[in-house]
């Protein structure tokens, strides 16, 4: 039977109920945001981004323009050059790399003065002589 | 890279979510496969050196005129009148073509030994502009040189010493305009050139007249026989225009034509996704619109509102011509139609538009119901040529929140319009014929009009004709997530969603229906062949 309002008894039953639900909802937020920040939950989130959180996708009948091109060739190499990779590769280079190369060899650089006015682009032809070669000059 | 033309989208499974304006606020609508979007052609390059190029339209006017210059002499009474608070949109940043125009004809009086000269904000029966919106327009530098000694003055459409009536067109309607205007030796008008509906004879005709010349065509069987009325050769409006302003002109007013047309390069950067096809979003068009979006859906309309008023756009000049009335508008109808004009094949079922918050009467004030219908009905459905884009019987779906909700300062007639005259009828004629000429008499409204910043009484009823036409033409409205007290006192349906808006149309147009969304900002004019 339901409790007539105003009654003492009616008035208890609110309290319990609004508590449970309470204690329902903290609950259920816990374990929900146990799930979103979890590593599974992260990934499964970023594959399920849609538009405008991910990037759009191509009408189908709408042609894409020809992609600007700054080199003479085109190579499918774009991304490597592109400021995040850089600076990630940079990173790399100075922080890995270098200090590798130096463990394994103490080069001796000669005729670095004549870079000083060299601009881009440039090839660096190395006389390969060692897989520690690239590692060389790059850092 | 030149600018691209319009563009009619076919959606298919790969199209991105559409973007609507939703009053203060964006929605993202997946539209169902086969429907078309419009999109606007992109903003068309600026004039390099607008200064030069205002100089060289005064001097080499077009038509039966002489190079301004040459009509200025000392002891002349010359009047410059220009248009108001309504155009653009959204304000444009300073400097306004207004005064940039202005500026060099005052230099050509002042050198021509001209000393009579004054300013008259060509209003008709819009509210008087404040002086920071006059600033905007003309610049501190004319505004201060006018205002204070009482030579810029807004025209008075109720003060019967301010009007002459120079007599009847001969289809009996009676041309009554400005005095000053009127008496001037030369009338410089100067007008900024939106859409095409804009300028020409209308300018003089309807800007500086009064009710008495105005009630003429701003009536629900011209809007209804003007097909459309943004198309000047099949718009009634026009014609009855282009009849006063002859009989203006055979009565000896000497009106020399500014007109100037604007890129339609309507929101500054911050809001580039607004204008851009939503495949080409990249990452900070993205972060724009979810910043933009998510701050805004938790910001009061109140506060949003003010937001957006404060916007100003990056419009910039295209073009500026000047000399005689029709000889000037036939180049800037032409140059409209540039920017503007999308070609689209064939009718639809349904039309979809997503509507702002700004429209020519709500600037720095809000979008009432009756103006959300004059935006949608009024304007966004007559931005055609030939055919409208929905069929006869069709749907129109606007998204906008239509909030019960005015502005008492601007729009005193608007609330009792809404209250007590659409509550009894929605059919324009019987609106004019029944309650028209109580609102437009009402001494309380004429008072507002002349003393405060208040629409004329007979505005509200104005803004309902212009929905005339779409009235008669549709076969219902149905606005999403508006407020349904306020939509069905329009006598238009409300859904909640845009699905649920396509199934209620449905209904009225059968099973698998044709749709069309035209996407704004910016705007652009249907070639509906």
């Amino acid at each position: 039977m339901t409790p007539k309002h105003g009654s003492s008894r009616s008035l208890l039953k609110t309290r319990a109920v609004r508590a449970d639900a309470a204690l329902g909802t903290n609950g259920h937020r816990r374990v929900a945001a146990l799930k979103r920040y979890s590593p599974t939950g992260i990934a499964s989130r970023a594959g399920r981004r849609r538009f405008p959180l991910a990037a759009p996708s191509w009408p189908e009948n709408v042609p894409r323009p020809a992609p600007d091109h700054d080199l003479g060739v085109d190579y499918d190499t774009t991304w490597s050059r592109k400021y995040p990779v850089r600076l990630a590769r940079a990173m790399v280079l100075d922080n890995v790399t270098r200090p590798l190369a130096r463990v394994i060899a103490s080069p001796l650089i000669r005729g670095d003065e004549y870079l000083t006015d060299v601009g881009a682009p440039v090839i660096f032809a190395a006389n390969h002589t060692s897989h520690i070669d690239t590692p060389l000059l790059m850092s | 890279m030149s600018p691209r033309p319009g563009f009619v989208l076919e959606v298919d499974r790969s199209t991105p979510p559409t973007l609507y304006w939703h009053g203060e606020r964006f929605r993202m609508e997946r539209l169902p496969e086969g429907s078309r979007v419009i999109y606007a052609p992109e903003p068309l390059d600026p004039l390099t050196d607008p200064s030069a190029a205002i100089r060289h339209a005064l001097r080499h006017p077009l038509g039966d005129k002489d190079p301004l210059p040459a009509l200025l002499h000392p002891g002349m009474k010359l009047t410059i009148a220009f248009d108001d608070i309504s155009l653009p949109l959204p304000p444009m940043e300073r400097p306004d073509i207004r005064q940039l125009v202005i500026e060099q004809v005052l230099d050509m009086a002042a050198e021509a030994g001209v000393d009579d000269v004054e300013l008259i904000v060509a209003l008709a029966l819009h509210r008087r502009m404040t002086e920071p919106e006059l600033r905007h327009a003309l610049g501190d530098r004319i505004y201060d040189a006018f205002a204070p000694n009482g030579l810029l003055t807004q025209h008075d459409a109720e003060d019967p010493d301010a009007l002459v009536h120079l007599g009847l067109t001969d289809q009996g309607e009676d041309v009554e305009i400005n005095k000053r205007a009127a008496e001037s030796d030369l009338l410089v008008y100067v007008n900024i050139n939106l859409v095409a509906m804009d300028g020409g004879h209308k300018s003089v005709a309807t800007g500086l007249a009064s009710y008495k010349s105005l009630r003429h065509h701003h009536n629900p069987q011209t809007m209804q026989q003007s097909r459309s009325f943004m198309d000047q050769h099949k718009s009634e409006l026009h014609s009855a225009n282009w009849r006063m302003g002859k009989l203006i002109a055979d009565s000896g007013v000497n009106v020399f034509q500014i007109e100037t047309n604007l890129n339609n390069d309507a929101f500054p950067p911050a809001f580039n996704f607004l204008q851009k096809r939503e495949w080409e979003w990249g990452v900070k068009d993205r972060l724009a619109y979810l910043g933009a979006s998510k701050a805004l859906d938790r910001t009061p309309a109140k506060y949003a509102r003010q937001i957006f008023h404060s916007v100003k756009a990056p419009h910039r000049m295209t073009s500026v011509q000047a000399g005689e009335v029709e000889a000037v508008h036939a180049v800037t109808t032409d140059n409209v139609w540039k920017q503007q004009g999308v070609v689209v094949e064939g009718q639809t079922d349904i039309l979809s538009m997503g509507l702002p918050y700004i429209s020519p009467y709500n600037v720095n004030s809000i979008l009432n119901p009756i103006l959300v219908a004059c935006l949608g009905l009024g304007y966004f459905f007559n931005m055609y040529r030939g055919k409208p884009l929905v069929r006869e019987g069709g749907v129109v779906i606007m998204s906008h929140p239509t909030p019960w909700e005015f502005n008492p300062v601007h729009h005193p007639s608007y609330i009792d319009f809404f209250e007590q005259v659409l509550s009894e009828t929605t059919d324009p004629i019987e609106i004019a014929k029944g309650f028209e000429e109580s609102f437009a008499t009402d001494p309380w409204y004429i008072h507002l009009y002349r003393t405060g910043h208040a629409y004329h009484g007979v505005h509200p009823f104005y803004m309902w004709y212009w929905c005339a036409h779409a009235l008669q033409h549709l076969g219902a409205v149905i606005i999403v997530g508006g407020d349904p007290a306020a939509v069905h006192r329009l006598g238009f349906r409300v859904a909640s969603t845009m699905a649920d808006a396509l199934e209620m149309a449905n209904d009225i147009v059968g099973t698998s229906p044709t749709l069309t969304h035209i996407h704004t900002p910016p705007i652009f004019m249907s070639d509906v062949q």
